[in-house]
C-alpha cells in the first residue's frame, strides 16, 4: 500500500517535472518564433509596398500602400525565368554530385577495415583549411574548357570536407558495428554492405545534406560571377544581383540624373522582393526533408 | 565528463593481420574511395600548388611558376602594418565571440523541438526559424541600420516606450560585436539546428522507453540519452568550427562598419580588401589567405586533441 | 606707285590674306552635329567579317544583347568587322577584370569595363599587356587628335609614366559635377519661420537652432525637426560638415567609409605648387571643434554618422531634415513634394571670413575606355574603331539608340539648357531600366562634352524642381556656385609606378582608417579637440600621412613642373 503510494507519489512528481519542461519548452520556441517573425513580415510587407512608402520608412508591420511594382521589375526581366531554370539544374546535379562523393568518402572514412583511412582523413581536412585562391583555381578551369559551362559550376565544389565529416561521424554513431560484423559473417561484400545496410539506415544524415548542400548551391553567386559570362547560362542569383544593382545611384558614373534619380526608390524595394523571389522554392523544399527527421529510425535495426 | 560509450566504440584487441591480407580486404574500398580521391587530387591539391604566389611577386605574363620569387616580403608587408595586430586580434575576438555564443543555441532548440507533443506546432517552428537564412546580408544589415536607428528605429522606440532613452547602438563601438554576433545567431540557429534534430533521430526508441520505466523524467532523459546520442555531432562541429575562426565572412562586417567602430570591426578580410582597391596584388591576398590558413590549422589541431583526450571524439 | 610696287603689295595682301585663311581653318575645328558624318575613312576592309575583333564589355540588364544591339550593328556597317563580345557583369566587374587580366585570359579589346589607373600601370606599363597606342593616335587618330586640342592637358593626363598612352578616356563633360558639393535647406522651413537663407556662419548657427527649437515644418510638434543631416556611406557628397569646414578653410576631405584610396580620402589639395594637407592649419581644427559643437547641440544629427543615404531618405521623405549636403536633392523623391521644398544655399562666410565651395575642374576627359591588347592581330582595325566612336554619329547612337526612333535633328529654333540653339532633339525620355537593344547606354566610350550634354533642347518654362527640371536646375545653380570655388586648389591627375602603388596602397588602407576615425571621432564628441587634436595629428604622420604627401609631390613636380 505505502510502496503504491510512494510509486504514484513519484509519477506525480514525474508528470509535473515534464509539464514544467514542457512549458520552458514552449515558451523558448514560442518567442524564437515571434523573434524571427517580426523581421521576416517586414521584408514580405516592405516588398508589396510601394517605394515611396519605403524611402520614408513608413513600413512597419504590413505592406504600405501595396503594390506589386517590384514584383513586376523583377519579372519583366527576361532572364528571370532562366535564372531560375538554370538555378534548378545546378542544384539538382549538383546535390547529386556532391551525395555521391560525400557518401562514398564518408563510408569509407568510417571503416576500420580502411588501411589507409587515417592518411585519407587527413587530405580531407586538409583541404578544408587550404584554399589555393582565386587564380588557380580559375586557370585550371579555364584550362579544362570548363568556363561558361554547368561543369565550372557542380564540380570545384562536388566534395566538401565539412559534410564528409559529419556524415562518417554520423555513420560510425548511428550504425552499429554489429550489424557489418553479422552481415560480412553472412558473406556480405563491402558494396552490399554500403547499399543495404548504411544507405537506408541514413535517412536523416542524407536529407540534411542535401538540404545543406542544395541551399548553398541554389544561393551561390560567386563561382558563377567568376566562370560564367554568358547570359543563358547565369543561375538565379547573378540575375537578381544585376537587377538590384543597376537601379541602384552609382553616383561616379553621373550620367543622366533624371533617370537615376527616379531609381532611387525603387532599389530599396527591389532588395526585399527579391529576397522573396529567390527563397520561395528552397521555402517549398523544407517540408520534404522535415519527413526525416522522425525518431525511431533505428526500430529493429538490430535483431539479435 | 561525457564520455560517449557506444557498441561500435568499442575497441577489440586487433588480431594480427599480415599486410597483405590488409591491403586485400581494403580494396573494395580502394575501388569505392578513388572517385573521391581523384577529385581532391585535381581540383583541390593541383591548384594549391598555385598558392606559391603567396611567396612570389606575381607577373601574369610569368605564370605562376615563372614569377620571381620573393620570399616571406608578402607576409612582411602585412605584419610591418602598424594595424596589423589590432587587426588580428579583432578577427580572433570576433570569431570567438560568435562561436561561444552561436553554438548551444542551436542544440538547445533541436532539442526542444524534439520534444514537442505537437507536431503542427513543432514543423511550424522550425519552418519559421529555417526562415531567416535566406535575407542576404545586404538586406539583414539594412535592416539593422533601421532597427537602430537612434531617432526612429523600432528599438529605440521600445526602449523609450518603457521609458528609458534612444540608444546610437551603431555609433557607439562597444555595441558593434554583440550587434554582429547576436544577429548573426538569430539569421542561422533554425538553420543550424536541423543537423541535430538529424542526429536526434537515431537515438534508439528502446532507451526511451526503458527510461519510462525507470522513473527517470524529460529533463533526466535528455541529459543521459539524447545529449550523449548527438555529443560525437556536436563536438565534431565544434572542432570543424574552430578550423575556420580566422575566415570570419567578409560581406556583413564591411556593411556595418563604419568609421566609428573601426577599432574593433576592421578584421583580416576587410583589411585585405581595402589594400586590394589600391593596388589589387594577389600575391598579398593569397599570402595573408596562407597565415589564416595555418592559425585555422593550429588551432584546429589543439581542439582536436583536447576533444581526443576527453571524448574519445576526433576529427583527424 | 609703281607697277611693280603695286603688284608687290597686291602679293602681300594676297599671301596674308591666304595664310590667315589657314590659320583660321587649321585652330578653329567645329564639331560636324550630322548624324550622317562622313565616316567613309572607316570602312576598315572589303567583305563583312574580313576582320573579326572580340571585345570585353560590360554586361548590364538593360542591354538586352550585345551581338544584336542596334549600336553594334551599325559599328559593323560602318567598318565591316565582325565584332563579337565578352561579357563581364557590371556587379563586381573590378573584381571579374582584375581576374580575366591577372590569368591572362582576355580578348582583343576592353571597352568600358571599369580599367582602373592602377590596373593601367601595372598590366600596361609594368608588364606590357596592353598595346601602346601614341604611334596609331598619331596616324589614324582623327576624332582623337581633336580631342587633345580642344582639352589641352588631356594627352598628357592620359599618358603613362613611360611616354606611352595605353587607352583612350571618354569625354563626358558633366557640368553640374564640377561642383557637387551643394548645399540644400528647405525653404518651407525658412518661410514658415520667417527666415532668410544664412550667408555667415553666425547666421547659419542661428537659422539650425530656429529649426531645432520651432515648429519650423508646422505639424504642431517642435521637437521633432532635425536641422542639418547627412550620411557617411553611400550619398553623394553628403557628409553633413561639408559646409560649415569650408567656411574656415579648404576641406575637400571626403569621410565616406568605403572611400579609402582617393586623394579626397587625404583631404589632399594644391597650395600653388606644393601638395598640402589641411590638418596642420590652425583654422582646421577651429572648424572640427565647431562642428563638435554642433553636433552635441543637437544642430548636426547624430545618427549621420551610422546612417546611410536610406536613413537620410527617410528622415526627408518623413518630413523631418532641414538642410543636408548633396550632388543634387537626393535625398527626397524626384520631382515630390518634399523634394520641391529645398533651394540651393550659396557658401557662407566663416569667423575669418573665410568662404568657398570644393570644385573638381579635371574630369572631363579621363576613364580608361578602350584599351586594346598587345596580342591583338588587328591592332589597326581595332584603334580605327575607337577613334570613330568619338564622332557625334557615334556618340548619339551609342547613348541614346537609333536615329530617329529615340533622337532627330533639332528644331530650328529649340534652344538648349546651356541657353544656345539646341543641337538635337530627343524622342523619347533617356531611361537605363527598361531592358532595350537599341544602343548601350553608358557602357562605351564617346564624346560627350558640355555642349553636347547642354545642348539638349530644354523648355525655357520647365519646373526647375520637377523631374524634367532636373539637369536644367543643377546647371543653374552650379553657375551660382561657381564664383566661390577655387580651381587652382584641385589636385591634377598624378600617376604613379608600380613600385609606388604597391607602398601606397598599404599606406592608405591604414591612414584612411586612423583620418576616418579621428575625425567622427571629434565630430560626435567620443574625443576631445582640445586636448587630443595634436596628439592624432602626431599619429597621422606616424601612420605615413607625410610619406604620402612626399610621394604625391614627387610624382607631382614630375609631371607638372
Amino acid at each position: 500500500m505505502i510502496l503504491a503510494q510512494a510509486n504514484r507519489k513519484n509519477q506525480i512528481r514525474q508528470r509535473w517535472d515534464d509539464n514544467l519542461f514542457d512549458v520552458i519548452s514552449t515558451i523558448f520556441l514560442a518567442l524564437s518564433v515571434l523573434v524571427v517573425a517580426y523581421p521576416l513580415l517586414y521584408v514580405v510587407s516592405a516588398s508589396f509596398s510601394s517605394t515611396n512608402a519605403v524611402m520614408a520608412g513608413k513600413v512597419w508591420l504590413f505592406p504600405v500602400e501595396p503594390t506589386l511594382v517590384a514584383y513586376q521589375a523583377v519579372f519583366t526581366y527576361q532572364s528571370i525565368m532562366t535564372g531560375y531554370l538554370n538555378s534548378a539544374i545546378y542544384t539538382v546535379c549538383g546535390t547529386a554530385i556532391n551525395l555521391l562523393l560525400t557518401i562514398l568518402c564518408a563510408f569509407c572514412l568510417s571503416s576500420k577495415d580502411f588501411y589507409g583511412r587515417k592518411i585519407v582523413s587527413v587530405m580531407v581536412i586538409f583541404t578544408m583549411l587550404f584554399n589555393a585562391g582565386l587564380i588557380p583555381n580559375y586557370l585550371l578551369i579555364k584550362n579544362l574548357g570548363w568556363l561558361n559551362t554547368i561543369w565550372s559550376l557542380i564540380i570545384p565544389n562536388a566534395m566538401s570536407a565539412w559534410y564528409v565529416i559529419l556524415m562518417r561521424s554520423y555513420f560510425s554513431s548511428s550504425i552499429s558495428r554489429e550489424l557489418f560484423e553479422a552481415s560480412s559473417l553472412d558473406g556480405c561484400s563491402v558494396y552490399r554492405q554500403l547499399w543495404s545496410i548504411v544507405l537506408p539506415l541514413s535517412g536523416p544524415i542524407i536529407a540534411v545534406i542535401s538540404l545543406y548542400c542544395a541551399v548553398g548551391i541554389w544561393n551561390s553567386y560567386f563561382d558563377a560571377f567568376i566562370y560564367i559570362s554568358k547570359k543563358e547560362l547565369f543561375p538565379l542569383q547573378v540575375v537578381l544581383r544585376n537587377i538590384l544593382i543597376l537601379n541602384q545611384v552609382d553616383m561616379t558614373t553621373v550620367a543622366d540624373l533624371r533617370d537615376m534619380a527616379s531609381r532611387q526608390g525603387m532599389s530599396n524595394l527591389l532588395k526585399y522582393a527579391v529576397i522573396v523571389v529567390s527563397s520561395v522554392p528552397l521555402l517549398v523544399l523544407y517540408p520534404f526533408v522535415q519527413k526525416y527527421f522522425v525518431k525511431g529510425i533505428m526500430i529493429g535495426a538490430v535483431k539479435g | 565528463m561525457f564520455s560517449v560509450k557506444q557498441a561500435s566504440r568499442t575497441e577489440y584487441p586487433m588480431p594480427s593481420i599480415s599486410f597483405r591480407k590488409r591491403i586485400k580486404k581494403s580494396l573494395p574500398y580502394y575501388v569505392l574511395i578513388a572517385l573521391p580521391l581523384i577529385f581532391l587530387l585535381i581540383f583541390k591539391y593541383y591548384p594549391m600548388l598555385g598558392a606559391q604566389i603567396a611567396f612570389k611577386d606575381y607577373k601574369v605574363r610569368l605564370g605562376i611558376w615563372g614569377s620571381p620569387w620573393v620570399g616571406w616580403e608578402n607576409f612582411a608587408t602585412f605584419f610591418q602594418s602598424p594595424s596589423s595586430l589590432t587587426i588580428i586580434v579583432n578577427t580572433f575576438v570576433l570569431s570567438l565571440y560568435y562561436l561561444i555564443a552561436s553554438f548551444p543555441i542551436p542544440i538547445i532548440m533541436a532539442i526542444f523541438l524534439n520534444e514537442c507533443r505537437s507536431t503542427g506546432f513543432k514543423k511550424f517552428t522550425q519552418m519559421v526559424t529555417y526562415m531567416p537564412y535566406f535575407i542576404s546580408t545586404v538586406v539583414l544589415v539594412s535592416m539593422i541600420l533601421q532597427f537602430t536607428d537612434v531617432s526612429s528605429g523600432i528599438v529605440n522606440q521600445l526602449i523609450q516606450a518603457f521609458g528609458g532613452n534612444s540608444v546610437n547602438f551603431m555609433g557607439k563601438v562597444e555595441y558593434f560585436r554583440s550587434i554582429y554576433v547576436w544577429t548573426g545567431i538569430w539569421q542561422s540557429t533554425g538553420y543550424s539546428s536541423i543537423i541535430y534534430l538529424a542526429a536526434l533521430t537515431g537515438v534508439p526508441l528502446e532507451l526511451y522507453e526503458a527510461a519510462r520505466v525507470d522513473g527517470a523524467s524529460k529533463f533526466k532523459r535528455i541529459l543521459h540519452i539524447d545529449l550523449p546520442h548527438i555529443m560525437p555531432t556536436i563536438i565534431t562541429l565544434f572542432i570543424l568550427n574552430t578550423g575556420s575562426i580566422l575566415s570570419i565572412g567578409f560581406e556583413k562586417i564591411y556593411l556595418m562598419q563604419n568609421s566609428i567602430n573601426t577599432p574593433v570591426s576592421e578584421v583580416i578580410s576587410t583589411y585585405v580588401y581595402k589594400v586590394g582597391l589600391i593596388n589589387s596584388n594577389f600575391s598579398f591576398s593569397t599570402a595573408v589567405g596562407l597565415f589564416n590558413s595555418v592559425v585555422n590549422l593550429v588551432l584546429l589541431l589543439l581542439v582536436n586533441s583536447l576533444s581526443k583526450k576527453f571524448s574519445d571524439v576526433q576529427v583527424i | 606707285m609703281g607697277k611693280k610696287m603695286m603688284r608687290t603689295l597686291i602679293a602681300m595682301v594676297l599671301t596674308i590674306a591666304l595664310a590667315m585663311g589657314c590659320v583660321s581653318s587649321a585652330s578653329a575645328w567645329e564639331p560636324q552635329w550630322k548624324h550622317d558624318e562622313d565616316l567613309s575613312s572607316y570602312k576598315l576592309c572589303d567583305n563583312f567579317g574580313d576582320i573579326k575583333l572580340r571585345f570585353a564589355v560590360t554586361s548590364v540588364p538593360a542591354i538586352i544583347d550585345w551581338e544584336t544591339n542596334e549600336y553594334v550593328k551599325w559599328i559593323e556597317d560602318v567598318t565591316n568587322v565582325d565584332l563579337s563580345f565578352e561579357l563581364i557583369p557590371y556587379d563586381g566587374r573590378a573584381e571579374k577584370l582584375g581576374l580575366l587580366l591577372a590569368s591572362g585570359d582576355y580578348p582583343d579589346v576592353f571597352l568600358s569595363v571599369g580599367m582602373t589607373n592602377q590596373m593601367i600601370s601595372r598590366y600596361g606599363v609594368d608588364e606590357q599587356m596592353f598595346l601602346p597606342l601614341n604611334d596609331l593616335i598619331n596616324q589614324y587618330g582623327t576624332f582623337t587628335r581633336q580631342i587633345f586640342e580642344e582639352y589641352p592637358g588631356s594627352e598628357n593626363a592620359i599618358t603613362q609614366l613611360d611616354g606611352k598612352i595605353y587607352s583612350l578616356p571618354v569625354v563626358n563633360e558633366c557640368y553640374h559635377a564640377t561642383v557637387p558639393t551643394k548645399f540644400w535647406m528647405n525653404q518651407t522651413w525658412l518661410d514658415n519661420l520667417g527666415l532668410k537663407q544664412p550667408t555667415t556662419l553666425d547666421e547659419l548657427y542661428n537659422v539650425l537652432v530656429a529649426f531645432r527649437d520651432q515648429d519650423a515644418n508646422g505639424n504642431g510638434d517642435p521637437s521633432d525637426e532635425i536641422p542639418l543631416a547627412g550620411d557617411y556611406f553611400d550619398g553623394w557628397y553628403t557628409n553633413p560638415e561639408r559646409f560649415i569646414m569650408n567656411a574656415f578653410t579648404y576641406y575637400n576631405l571626403d569621410l565616406d567609409k568605403n572611400d579609402t584610396s582617393t586623394y579626397e580620402a587625404f583631404g589632399l589639395y594644391m597650395n600653388g605648387d606644393t601638395v598640402t594637407t589641411p590638418f596642420a592649419d590652425p583654422e582646421f581644427k577651429k572648424g572640427v571643434a565647431y562642428v563638435a559643437k554642433m553636433v552635441k547641440e543637437g544642430l548636426i544629427y547624430e545618427g549621420s554618422f551610422t546612417q546611410d543615404l536610406a536613413g537620410l531618405t527617410q528622415l526627408a521623405e518623413s518630413g523631418r531634415l532641414g538642410a543636408a549636403n548633396g550632388g543634387y536633392i537626393l535625398f527626397a523623391d524626384l520631382g515630390g513634394d518634399v523634394y520641391k521644398q529645398y533651394r540651393a544655399v550659396m557658401p557662407v562666410k566663416g569667423p575669418e571670413g573665410y568662404q568657398g565651395i570644393i570644385s573638381f575642374p579635371y574630369d572631363s576627359v579621363s576613364g580608361n575606355m578602350f584599351t586594346i591588347s598587345a596580342d591583338c592581330k588587328n591592332p589597326e582595325a581595332a584603334f580605327k574603331i575607337g577613334d570613330m566612336l568619338y564622332s557625334y554619329a557615334a556618340s548619339m547612337r551609342g547613348y541614346y539608340g537609333v536615329y530617329n526612333n529615340a533622337w532627330t535633328d533639332a528644331d530650328a529654333d529649340a534652344v538648349g539648357i546651356n541657353g544656345e540653339p539646341a543641337l538635337y532633339k530627343l524622342l523619347k525620355p533617356w531611361q537605363e531600366t527598361e531592358p532595350q537593344n537599341d544602343c548601350v547606354l553608358q557602357m562605351t566610350t564617346s564624346r560627350r562634352d558640355s555642349k553636347f550634354r547642354l545642348g539638349e533642347p530644354s523648355d525655357p518654362n520647365v519646373d526647375l524642381y520637377s523631374a524634367a527640371g532636373l539637369e536644367t536646375l543643377l546647371y543653374q545653380v552650379t553657375k551660382d556656385y561657381k564664383p566661390y570655388a577655387d580651381d587652382s586648389k584641385a589636385l591634377p591627375t598624378i600617376k604613379f609606378t608600380e613600385d609606388e602603388n604597391a607602398e601606397l596602397s598599404v599606406l592608405m588602407a591604414d591612414l584612411s582608417t586612423a583620418i576616418k576615425e579621428g575625425m567622427l571621432g571629434f565630430f560626435t564628441g567620443s574625443k576631445d579637440v582640445d586636448t587630443e587634436f595634436d596628439s592624432w595629428l602626431q599619429d597621422l604622420n606616424s601612420k605615413g600621412l607625410s610619406r604620402l604627401t612626399e610621394i604625391y609631390q614627387n610624382e607631382y613636380n614630375a609631371q607638372f613642373k
